[in-house]
């Protein structure tokens, strides 16, 4: 889990364009709307982007989005339980 | 059409020092055939969550925009007209690289919203939070002139009191090999992003005046003789680019005219692009302002220019097709 969550971060921060930080600056625990990294809309649909074409993942259900990109590992934890790549 | 249109404040980037006058005086030289913007410093003009996003020529085009508006009395433009050539071309590269290196299922959304042409004005309306009028001109190296000459019209006749108008293009490596093939009348070209704020309030502040603007769509060369012709005390200011392709049309015109007026370039120092032509109104500007003509703008003059710096009429034209006219005024 640690190495996807490694994994992640750095596909976040590389599609959100995020250039002053690292992975090591995110916390994996820690919001990524609103307070936390400070996402908006359009980060989100960034995300489900990412996590189709890395992973095969097609979120079927768009009520379920906030449960999972709430947090770095929320994603992690719904990557690896539903992950087709 | 009682009311005036006078340039409050101006701002560019281009591959001379952005946001700055320095090549009035110490110019960039280049001896390349392509040469990109030099990039602003956009800390403190542009919050780094919003910048994030931003390709290259959407931050030229903030940077130069809120210079502009930084610089004049005015805060919120009535106005909001962009001209643009060829819009955001890297991220429409961008955009279309990765759509197929994807097999075509996905979009990306960022590049998506921000490969259009008009994502550069609604973007400055986004950020001034300006709900007026906006609009695009693409039309390819008469882009700016189109968009200058709507908001003129619109307050000359009273319909916008002031305006933010601009011209910005970017030119990536893979669009200069296409410029190469598609348009080999370009030497030296280079990218530009100016904006300008043009106010119907008399100000001291003011820079100068837009007297005229004319486009013409395959104009006689006594159609333009004969406009020029009633305005002998004018200063040429010639979209010449050193090219014999592009600069016959004006050497065709000069021999045209009843009088030798005093010729000056600009491309010399900032090349070539769709979105030249504002840099030529911007130089134009400068040179009423400053009331100088630096000698690197000289052109095929015998002499220095003694007269008075009443007037620049700047004379555009793209593939010889279109034509443009922009007179300023000493204010």
């Amino acid at each position: 889990m640690e190495n996807l969550i490694l994994q992640l971060k750095n596909q976040i921060i590389e599609v959100l364009n995020l250039e002053d930080m690292t992975a090591e600056d995110i916390d994996a625990e820690a919001p990524l709307f609103g307070d936390g990294l400070g996402l908006d809309s359009i980060d989100a649909l960034e995300l489900i982007v990412l996590l189709e074409r890395e992973y095969g993942i097609k979120l079927s259900n768009p009520a379920e989005g906030k449960q999972i990109f709430k947090s770095i590992s929320s994603i992690a934890y719904f990557v690896s339980k539903n992950r087709k790549k | 059409m009682a009311n005036r249109c006078y340039i409050n404040s101006l701002a560019q980037v281009s591959c001379q020092k952005p946001l700055s006058d320095e090549w009035f005086d110490s110019p960039c030289l280049y001896l390349e055939d392509y040469v990109r913007a030099q990039e602003p410093d956009t800390k403190d003009l542009i919050m780094p969550s919003e910048s994030r996003r931003m390709s290259k020529i959407l931050k030229r085009t903030v940077s130069t925009a809120i210079t502009a508006l930084k610089n004049s009395e005015i805060k919120h433009p009535d106005a909001i007209i962009t001209g643009t050539g060829m819009g955001c071309m890297e991220n429409s590269e961008k955009f279309l690289i990765d759509l197929s290196r994807f097999g075509e299922n996905c979009l990306k959304p960022t590049l998506f919203m921000q490969s259009t042409h008009n994502t550069i004005s609604s973007l400055i309306a986004i950020i001034l939070k300006c709900h007026g009028y906006n609009n695009t001109y693409s039309h390819k190296g008469i882009s700016f002139e189109s968009s200058l000459l709507d908001a003129w019209i619109q307050m000359k006749n009273g319909m916008i009191r002031n305006a933010l108008v601009g011209a910005h293009d970017e030119v990536s490596p893979f669009m200069d090999l296409v410029l190469e093939r598609t348009h080999p009348e370009y030497s030296f070209v280079s990218e530009a992003s100016v904006s300008a704020v043009l106010t119907n309030n008399m100000s001291s502040n003011n820079i100068c005046e837009v007297v005229e603007v004319k486009l013409f769509h395959r104009p006689d060369v006594k159609e333009l003789t004969n406009l020029l012709d009633k305005n002998i005390d004018n200063v040429l200011l010639l979209g010449i680019n050193g090219n014999t392709l592009n600069d016959r049309p004006y050497e065709n015109l000069l021999k045209a005219l009843s009088y030798k007026p005093h010729t000056l370039q600009y491309k010399n120092i900032f090349g070539e692009n769709f979105s030249a032509s504002a840099l030529g109104f911007y130089v134009g500007a400068k040179i009423l302002e400053k009331q100088m003509i630096p000698t690197f703008l000289s052109w095929h003059n015998e002499n220095v220019y003694t007269g008075n710096l009443e007037y620049v009429t700047i004379l555009n034209h793209s593939d010889n097709i279109t034509w443009s006219m922009i007179r300023l005024k000493r204010v």
